[in-house]
């Protein structure tokens, strides 16, 4: 595995694909990101944002079930692979490393 | 099925331009969202996000991914495209520069051109209104007749019509003056220059133009008697880098006048039709005239300007304006018999339309018609250099056509090949027009310099010209591109893989079609370049009726006083004396001069009812004889008579007074102004202006005049002469700068612009008919190769060099011949009009259109002999051994 860095809020698309299991797509994920991080998210850097983690082999996509809200179109499903999470991993624990640096407040 | 609530257009151009494979979830997301939006938010706002989601949508990140479908290919292609056309210019590399050089030409000449009209037409609309703003032009009318049209008013006239027409917001008027200025500085000496561009005006002027005030106060710095304010170029002149607020200048013209300086304005810009350095207080002339240049109706040297509501109908207002002077000034005009007319003109016309008499720069205004006659050369010069580029990439087909049948065979769609040529034709174009900048940045100062005009440089920082010249390139390349790609890419593989030579009579025609057109306008360029100058010729070598030769004319002193008229008797003793000096006579004015001075004239007894408005000049007893003006009756005025109450006119004159002969005029009585006077002699008519104005009726008075001095001299060392003629001038006249200079320099000066004119038409149609003639070459040389064989065979079977050469030339001359047949009647009609326009011309010689057509014949003969030549002179052994 070379490199690879990622990006804030490529980390962030990449955990929400790996928390939404098999209801990971764009409107939803977009839907999570503003619900849960009370955060403006535009939908289509959401789309830009999943394309290129594809492109790096951290997801993988399959076409999924059509519905009537969506106007008979039909969603893709995306899905962490195996490279994409050791990556989410190892940041992780390259975090909580970093956060072990830091002195233990002491409360008086 | 319900209505979509969401706006479709947004996904027709979502499906346009996203990669097909991620259109659908995009297009699905987009929906669902939209549903949860318009529950959350409402259909609007939802509506609104749906739009602005859509659309961001649109970001590299996603139509990069389209590239796998199409937009590689077709880069690819492009490239290759580039490639294929570098090779075609490398193989023929003489061809493609002479395309290049042809149309840089073509494409340099116009720019300049262009952004010379450009400029010419830009004048006086540096003013943020100046399309409502308008000068009043006065017409004078004498027995139903027309009997002047002048662009100074009466100062009562813009007053009258701001006070009675709401329509109009502000009025402003200028009347010009000029004298000698000094600035007496405490213990220096002091700065004295003589100042031309002095005007009268009042802070009105501030109202209806953008002229900038830097320093004093707009409102008031013209409030009050003896006020100036001056531009800063003078300011820098005679107070250097001081303060030039609160100084004191002296004007020297009769009495002396100081004026405070109480503001300093902004350069007035190149392309203002009006120019001053100096403003006066109008309140002075007010006050030296009791209101006269207020409220009178008949004192007409005043330029006056109004300014009209945005919108204002101009005709409705001045068919209003005219019933209001019909009803208001009818009883004043029918004492005298007249009839005053005072017309609104649009400030913006006034450089290139204007024509009247005392305008106040007539050496700066323009001919409009010529100015656009210009441009229309260089629309000749840009398509004579587009059809080379047609001319030469058709009859070049055959050459490709090989090429086009290969290409058609393995597959290539028509569409392809004409982006071939197309990007060859791009390129070329492209090409050129990288040269034809640089050529015109380079050309730029001596362009300007060589034909007068200014144009600023800053143009060719200005987005205007940067669209031009990428205009001039798409449209270039798009026009001279297309016909030749469309034939090219039009063969029939099977017809020419065969080997047919392809014979195109339609294609063939049109190419003869645009040679024809070439030379056409080249002919006509020569003949009207030389008809031009014809008439420029007579009209510096027409008799004038007055000797303007080795005339020498120093400026009148400024500052005088009541001795005048006996120190300048004493300074003409004086100055006879110089040796060289044959004769010395004043006058209120000289030839090349028009003459301010009028007054009303009429004839005691008889002759027409009311009084004529007569241009006058004083003069003494030496300015006819020195001037050689011949008198048609009676005499000159005479020291032996008391001429103070006599009067001389001219023929114009005395026909205009009904006089049927000069000699009847003799001894009849007229009223002059306020002085009746004797008639005691008629000179013949001579020219006080250029031939391009009609002699006027004139009237002559003795005066001690102090505006100028003609001195006649006969010498060759003028240094001496000037040097000797300032000992009497400071002994008589201290504290008068002396300015000379000769009369006839003076006079020609009039023919400048119709010089520069001359020379500019004379270059561009070189630049035309070189560039005709490079494309003519490139044909000539083209099918001289093509025939190579034919000739050889020919020469084989006994035919002579002439016989080949005769041969050769013939496809080429036909066009020549019938360009010339049909340019000649038209330009002689064309140039019939325009030397219509001139009061005094030549009529057309048909000696010009003989040059023209023999010189264009020439210079097509030689441009396809240099080629033709060639291939008559191969042996045919060289050329047909390969057979």
């Amino acid at each position: 595995m070379g490199k690879e860095f990622l990006g804030e809020f490529e980390e962030l698309v990449l955990t929400m694909v790996a928390a939404l299991q098999e209801d990971a797509y764009g409107a939803a994920i977009t839907e999570e990101i503003e619900s849960r991080l009370k955060r403006d998210v535009n939908l289509s850097a959401v789309h830009v944002t999943l394309y290129r983690l594809e492109d790096k082999g951290y997801l993988k996509s399959k076409l999924g079930g059509e519905t009537k809200e969506r106007g008979g179109r039909r969603k893709r499903i995306y899905t962490v692979t195996n490279s994409g999470m050791a990556t989410l991993r190892a940041m992780k624990e390259a975090r909580v490393e970093l956060w072990k640096m830091i002195p233990q407040l002491k409360f008086v | 099925m319900d209505k979509p609530e969401y706006p479709g257009w947004v996904l027709w151009v979502l499906q346009r331009t996203c990669p097909p494979h991620l259109l659908e979830e995009i297009e699905g997301d987009l929906l669902q969202r939209f549903k949860r939006d318009s529950s959350k938010f409402g259909t609007k706002k939802a509506r609104w996000r749906f739009m602005v989601y859509g659309l961001s949508f649109l970001r590299p990140g996603i139509l990069l991914r389209n590239k796998f479908s199409f937009q590689l290919i077709s880069l690819s292609m492009i490239i290759n495209y580039i490639t294929i056309a570098f090779r075609n210019f490398n193989r023929q590399r003489a061809y493609t520069l002479l395309n290049i050089i042809g149309l840089a030409l073509g494409m340099t000449a116009s720019t300049l051109i262009f952004q010379y009209v450009k400029y010419e037409a830009s004048f006086d609309k540096f003013h943020s209104r100046a399309s409502d703003i308008y000068r009043i032009q006065y017409n004078g009318w004498q027995n139903g007749q027309l009997n002047f049209e002048s662009a100074v008013a009466v100062p009562a006239a813009p007053a009258a019509l701001k006070n009675n027409f709401p329509e109009v917001e502000a009025f402003t008027r200028f009347l010009p003056i000029g004298g000698v200025i000094s600035y007496d500085a405490p213990g220096e000496d002091p700065v004295v220059f003589r100042e031309e561009r002095m005007q009268f005006a009042d802070t009105s002027l501030f109202n209806v133009f953008d002229f900038r005030l830097l320093k004093g106060n707009e409102r008031t710095c013209l409030k009050g008697v003896n006020k100036v304010i001056i531009a800063e170029n003078v300011a820098n002149k005679y107070f250097g880098s001081g303060d030039p607020i609160g100084k004191q200048l002296t004007l020297h013209r009769g009495d002396a006048s100081v004026f405070e300086v109480t503001g300093v304005f902004a350069n007035v810009p190149e392309n203002s039709h009006i120019k001053f350095d100096f403003l006066v207080s109008y309140e002075i002339i007010n006050a030296w005239t009791e209101n006269e240049s207020e409220t009178s109706w008949n004192w007409y040297d005043f330029y006056s300007f109004v300014l009209l509501k945005p919108g204002t109908d101009v005709k409705s207002l001045q068919a209003k304006w005219d019933a209001y002077l019909a009803k208001t000034r009818a009883e004043e005009w029918n004492k005298q018999n007249r009839k005053q007319e005072f017309i609104l003109r649009p400030l913006t016309d006034i450089h290139l339309y204007s024509n009247l008499l005392y305008e106040t720069s007539p050496q700066d205004l323009r001919d409009g018609d010529a100015v656009y006659a210009v441009s229309v050369v260089a629309v000749f010069i840009l398509l004579i250099a587009w059809i080379n580029y047609i001319n030469l990439a058709t009859a070049r087909s055959f050459k490709r056509a090989n090429e086009v049948g290969v290409r058609k065979v393995v597959g290539a769609a028509k569409g392809q090949l004409i982006g071939q040529f197309l990007t060859e034709s791009f390129l070329l174009n492209i090409s050129a027009a990288l040269v034809a900048l640089l050529l015109v940045r380079l050309l730029w100062t001596p362009f300007c310099e060589l034909t007068g005009w200014q144009i600023p440089l800053d143009y060719m920082l200005a987005g205007e010209f940067w669209l031009m010249v990428s205009m001039l390139f798409v449209i270039g390349a798009l026009l001279s591109g297309f016909y030749p790609a469309i034939v090219l890419s039009s063969f029939k593989p099977v017809v020419v893989l065969k080997g047919k030579l392809i014979k195109s009579s339609a294609g063939n025609y049109l190419r003869k079609g645009l040679v024809v057109f070439q030379f056409a306008a080249s002919v006509f360029l020569i003949s009207g370049s030389l008809i031009v100058y014809d008439q420029l010729e007579f009209m510096k070598n027409k008799d004038l009726g007055i000797d303007i030769n080795d005339t020498l004319v120093i400026e009148g002193p400024s500052v005088t006083d009541s001795l005048y008229a006996s120190k300048y008797k004493s300074f003409k003793t004086e100055v006879l004396r110089i040796p060289g000096v044959k004769g010395i006579t004043a006058s209120t004015s000289i030839p090349g001069e028009e003459n301010y001075w009028t007054t009303g004239l009429q004839r005691i007894n008889g002759g027409p009812e009311g009084a004529n408005v007569v241009t006058t000049m004083g003069m003494d007893y030496d300015y006819v004889p020195q001037f050689n003006i011949a008198i048609k009756a009676g005499r000159n005025f005479s020291e032996a008579f008391h001429d103070e109450k006599s009067i001389l006119i001219n023929e114009a004159l005395s026909k205009e007074l009904e006089f049927t002969t000069p000699d009847q005029a003799i001894g009849e009585m007229v009223r002059h102004g306020r002085d009746t006077v004797e008639i005691v002699g008629v000179l013949a008519n001579y020219h006080q202006m250029s031939l391009r104005a009609k002699v006027i009726p004139h009237a002559y008075r003795l005066r001690t005049a102090s505006s100028y001095f003609c001195v006649k001299v006969e010498t060759n060392d003028y240094k001496d002469l000037i040097a000797r003629l300032e000992v009497p001038w400071k002994s008589f006249f201290p504290g008068n700068p002396i300015d000379y200079f000769f009369l006839d320099q003076f006079f020609d000066r009039q023919y400048d612009r119709d010089n520069r004119f001359s020379e500019v038409f004379t270059i561009f149609t070189v630049l035309a008919i070189i560039i005709a003639s490079m494309g003519l070459v490139g044909l000539a040389s083209f099918m001289a190769i093509q025939r190579t064989r034919e000739i050889g065979i020919r020469k084989v079977l006994g035919s002579s060099v002439p016989n080949v050469i005769l041969l050769l030339s013939k496809g080429f001359m036909q066009p020549v011949a019938v360009a010339i047949l049909l340019a000649l009647p038209l330009c002689w009609w064309i140039m019939s009009q325009w030397l219509q326009s001139f009061p005094y011309h030549t009529e057309v010689n048909p000696v010009v259109f003989l040059i023209s057509g023999m010189l264009v014949t020439l210079i097509a003969f030689i441009s396809v002999t240099s080629q033709t030549l060639k291939a008559a002179f191969t042996k045919p052994a060289e050329t047909l051994k390969y057979e």
